[in-house]
């Protein structure tokens, strides 16, 4: 009679349970980080209608980000800028006949608004509001980025919940002074600023961790 | 009726605009999700709907996009005018509350008010000139005034029928009116023009003006056969101004009584201290007992009532 | 086949235990072959009818399952009876049901096993099956009342990117953790059990298909002494970790209600008392199957009368505890002078659901008593008969815990009634159609007898027997080799 499982069978039970065991720990890990936003999201980088560049305008030039996203203090949007905020200075200043300019000048003439792809997209299910993360004195840097440096803009941030959590859990880090929020180089923790010693913070910043402090 | 309201989708109304709509895309998410891993590795991406943001060209100077909007604005319900607040989001007005600096309004406002905002997205809304039930361009509609308008005359052919809008704007175009062409005949008609309470007011001697009642004022409130808390007129500020002086905040203060008369059941009735129940033909005889009552206890009706009050007591049989 | 058969003279000398003098553990053929033979008949011969029909009944009631689950998972909950103020209904019913039917398993096969108690040989392989398919049926209802089956993962605590993880302070998730790691230990010991009987399955084999199916399954056990030396190891062990197990299980699963503050259900007696619900019930239903399949299959000679006496002995002494519970909750009840909690009692009582407590009372504390007299006891019919009983009993103790805390809230503006629709009758039928299923599946191609275990009770495996010179039979598989 054959012999039907020869001596190295033996070693198939151990050896598979040891492949099991493998097998859901690194299939956690697997959706764990390829299912995450930290993959998916970040580095999310569309073509937009228009080459604007946020590294000529906000680097090289130096403009401050509310000179055109300038609701970002009173409303929950930091709105993206009308054409006319763009033909403020384009339709004398510089380079007024450039090519790139075109969709500019035909939003204008035509009265067309831009479709810009949205590239910083939360859920639906969360509330998300510009302007107390701005009188929290959280800085633009802390989720967009260093956009000073990006021709086209990107994301820069996983914008997941947990990612969220960590900076609502402890927010001192990321905290800076009222007149550096804007400012995408200063960093809160090479300047040793302490937001306790600011004489200029009225209030403890208190971010809530409770689920309706977002999705409510 | 869904066709009719997709311009109102609310996608739309933020200024946004989903290249995939969500359902669709979740969809073939679903059915994709085994190769989600593999499309990852090929596009690097799987990621939530593109979505298109539309900026405004010229942007209203004090709009926020996405924060509400607050406008003042008047309505006008059974004879009375109610001052209102509108919260505008993005140019959509969606909620209707009172403003509280208005005397009619003291910051409320009443279920018709509360529901007109929904008349702004009724499918079955004029949104052209109509003549003739065909829609016209307001540009032919222009023209069609200017032809209607030489051919006028002194008015004789010409007839108008409003509404009881007490709109003093209204009121002096009409004036206008009148005097190019003397001949245009007007005529008004709304049944829920207070139009006794005007023919009362005329009788005592105040032609062309309608009664407001001072409920704050009153201690003791008598009403016969009127619903003047749930539909009758002023009902909003009616409604403050009696619930004011029903409001205990010191030992000092006292509460008014409402006593009311009527045949039917209302929201008067229900917030009444004393209801009677009696037939509306009863109503009469019953404000004559109490006038002869007044009297013979040496209690005098004020001095503008006294005339309608000896009227009525003329038309009642004496023996009640 | 001519097979060694013990003499009937040596038969009779060897029927009662030389020490303790009772009763012997197994009568009839005694040989170590007749055992083989007899345990390996049902799954070598060719299925009978009953079998097939048992089979298809189970099978077609277990598609009523699926279906009902499917409904279920199509259109919600809300197919259910389940309403405000019962949010829970005949799903957590059925749940500690099924979780209190596997408890018997792990008692027999691990306490009683430390205990050294030998009679277990015989019953424990099947006891242990049946706790297994029971915590299949009992995993089953958390499953699908969750309502959104396919966020079923969010009970486990995987990390993920919302930062997010269960809620460690609720009883719902020392469940999962509680009645998964029981089901996986009880899988274990029970196959860790059955390796040596089948290697016997696997020699025995005719078919190529067999000893294939058999060979994989036996994980290359030969019998040495060194395999015998580990495995002995190993089953103590496990039974050791299985024995606390036992009783932290129902436990936990009693904690689902007495961690809450409702009345009849914020009460400290509930996890003994739970428990002993559990070991009653489950020794029912080993009963009730027991009953049927050493008559089904011819097993009276190692199921013995003894065996199912002891069982109710085991039921008697549960049963006795569980009326003392029900007792101290009217006691407490009264003494405690807590107008909700008397309420409760007396709604239970008396309320709407009234006839569901008396069914409880009359199946749970008055049907087992019969069991102080020793006929009554060695009785198959009577055994039986009040198996049934006590399986209905302890389903409706589970209704009336659930449903009458619930149905008269603190407000009685918050009062409700429960009755249950088409689909909750048929996920219970269903679950019962699933156990069959697992069942018939499990005595057509498993031994039902710890052949090997029965083996080593035999007197011949006492170091001292055989002066006389019994069989010398030392490996449990040495007959197909």
């Amino acid at each position: 009679m054959a012999v039907i499982f020869p001596p190295w069978t033996n070693r198939v039970p151990p050896l598979l349970a040891l492949f099991s065991l493998g097998a859901v720990v690194s299939g956690v890990a697997l959706v764990w980080y390829y299912f995450s936003p930290q993959y998916t999201d970040v580095g999310f980088e569309p073509t937009q209608p228009m080459p604007f560049s946020h590294k000529a305008h906000a680097g090289e030039l130096g403009m401050d980000c509310r000179f055109c996203h300038n609701t970002v203090e009173q409303g929950a949007h930091a709105a993206i800028p009308s054409t006319e905020t763009c033909m403020t200075c384009h339709a004398s200043l510089s380079l007024p006949q450039s090519v790139p300019l075109a969709a500019v000048r035909m939003s204008w003439e035509m009265d067309k608004p831009i479709t810009w792809v949205r590239v910083h997209q939360l859920p639906d299910y969360v509330f998300f509001d510009h302007r107390v993360h701005f009188a929290a004195g959280v800085g633009c840097v802390s989720c967009h980025g260093r956009v000073d440096e990006m021709a086209v803009v990107s994301q820069a941030e996983p914008l997941s919940m947990a990612w969220c959590l960590a900076c609502h859990r402890d927010a001192t880090p990321n905290l800076r002074p009222f007149s550096k929020i804007t400012d995408l180089t200063y960093d809160p923790q090479n300047a040793g600023y302490d937001p306790n010693q600011d004489p200029k913070r009225k209030r403890k910043v208190e971010p809530p961790l409770h689920c309706s402090g977002c999705h409510r | 009726m869904t066709k009719l309201m997709q311009p109102e989708d609310p996608k739309e109304a933020e200024g946004v605009l989903d290249e995939v709509d969500r359902r669709s895309f979740l969809g073939v998410m679903g059915a994709s999700m085994a190769l989600a891993g593999v499309s990852t590795s090929l596009t690097g991406c799987v990621r939530k709907p593109r979505e298109k943001v539309l900026a405004y060209t010229r942007r209203p100077e004090d709009l926020v996009p996405g924060e509400p909007r607050y406008f003042a604005t008047a309505a006008q319900l059974t004879g009375g005018v109610i001052g209102l607040l509108v919260e505008s989001q993005d140019g959509r007005p969606t909620k209707v509350e009172g403003n509280p600096r208005h005397p009619m309004s003291l910051g409320a406002t009443d279920a018709f008010t509360q529901a007109s905002v929904l008349d702004l997205y009724d499918p079955a809304r004029v949104k052209l000139p109509r003549v003739e039930g065909k829609v016209l361009p307001f540009s032919a509609l222009e023209e069609r005034f200017e032809h209607f308008k030489t051919n006028l005359g002194d008015g004789e052919a010409l007839a108008l029928l409003i509404d009881g809008q007490e709109s003093p704007t209204l009121f002096s175009l009409l004036y206008e009116l009148r005097r190019s062409h003397p001949k245009v005949k007007i005529y008004r008609h709304d049944n829920a023009c207070p139009r006794n309470g005007v023919a009362g007011a005329g009788q005592v001697g105040i032609r062309g003006t309608r009664p407001l009642y001072a409920l704050e004022r009153a201690d003791r409130v008598l009403c016969l056969d009127m619903d003047f808390l749930g539909v009758e007129g002023d009902v909003v500020r009616n409604a403050r101004h009696y619930a004011w002086r029903r409001r205990i905040t010191s030992e000092r203060d006292t509460m008014n009584r409402l006593y009311v008369v009527e045949p039917a059941f209302s929201v008067t009735g229900t917030n009444a201290d004393h209801r009677l129940r009696l037939a509306p033909s009863q109503v009469g005889e019953f404000l004559a007992d109490l006038i002869g009552h007044m009297a013979s206890r040496g209690v005098n009706a004020p001095a503008g009532a006294r005339r309608p009050l000896h009227a009525a007591g003329r038309r009642l049989p004496a023996s009640r | 086949m001519a097979t060694p058969r013990v003499s009937a003279v040596e038969h009779e000398a060897n029927l009662s235990d030389p020490l303790s003098g009772r009763a012997p553990l197994l009568l009839g053929d005694r040989s170590l072959h007749g055992i083989t033979k007899a345990v390996c008949r049902p799954v070598e011969c060719v299925p009978s009818r009953a079998w097939t029909l048992f089979f298809v009944v189970s099978v077609a009631m277990m598609g009523l399952y699926v279906l009902t689950t499917a409904y279920l998972f199509y259109e919600g909950i809300g197919i259910w009876g389940v309403n405000n103020p019962v949010n829970w209904g005949w799903a957590i019913s059925n749940f500690v049901f099924w979780v209190g039917i596997s408890h018997a398993g792990t008692l027999i096969s691990a306490v009683l096993y430390l205990f050294r108690q030998k009679w277990r040989t015989s019953i424990n392989r099947f006891a242990e099956a049946m706790t297994i398919f029971a915590v299949v049926c009992a995993l089953s209802y958390p499953t699908i009342h969750v309502g959104r089956v396919w966020l079923l993962h969010w009970v486990f605590p995987i990390p993920n990117q919302m930062g997010t993880w269960p809620n460690f302070r609720s009883p719902l998730l020392w469940d999962v953790f509680a009645v998964t790691i029981y089901g996986l230990v009880s899988f274990i010991f029970w196959y860790l059990g059955m390796i040596p009987d089948l290697a016997t399955l696997r020699d025995r084999a005719k078919t190529r298909a067999r000893k294939i199916t058999y060979g994989i399954f036996a994980l290359g056990w030969r019998g040495s002494t060194r395999h015998w030396k580990h495995y002995e190891r190993a089953y103590l062990l496990l039974a050791a970790l299985a024995t606390p197990l036992v009783l932290s299980v129902h436990s936990i699963v009693s904690f689902d209600f007495a961690i809450s503050q409702l009345p009849g259900w914020h009460t400290t007696i509930f996890p003994p008392y739970f428990v002993a619900g559990a070991v009653f019930s489950g020794f029912a239903m080993v009963l009730t199957l027991m009953v049927i399949a050493r008559w089904a299959f011819k097993f009276e000679h190692i199921v013995t009368i003894r065996h199912l006496e002891n069982m109710a002995k085991v039921i008697l002494l549960t049963g006795m505890i569980i009326a003392y519970a029900y007792g101290m909750e009217l006691f407490i009840a009264w003494y405690g002078q807590n107008p909700y909690e008397s309420f409760s009692c007396a709604n239970r009582a008396f309320g709407p659901y009234a006839w569901a407590y008396w069914i409880m009372i009359v199946c749970n504390v008055i049907a087992p008593q019969i069991f102080w007299f020793k006929r009554a006891r060695q009785n198959v019919v009577v055994l039986f008969v009040v198996s049934i009983l006590i399986n209905i009993g302890m389903w409706f103790e589970r209704f009336v815990i659930t449903v009458t805390s619930l149905h008269r809230d603190f407000l009685p503006s918050s009062w409700g009634d429960y009755s249950p629709t088409f689909f909750d009758v048929a996920a219970l039928v269903g679950s019962f159609g699933l156990f069959f299923t697992l069942f018939a599946l499990f005595i057509r191609y498993l031994p039902m007898v710890a052949m090997s275990e029965v083996k080593a009770g035999l007197p011949e495996a006492k170091p001292h027997h055989g002066a006389e010179g019994g069989s010398r039979e030392a490996s449990a598989t040495g007959e197909g080799a």
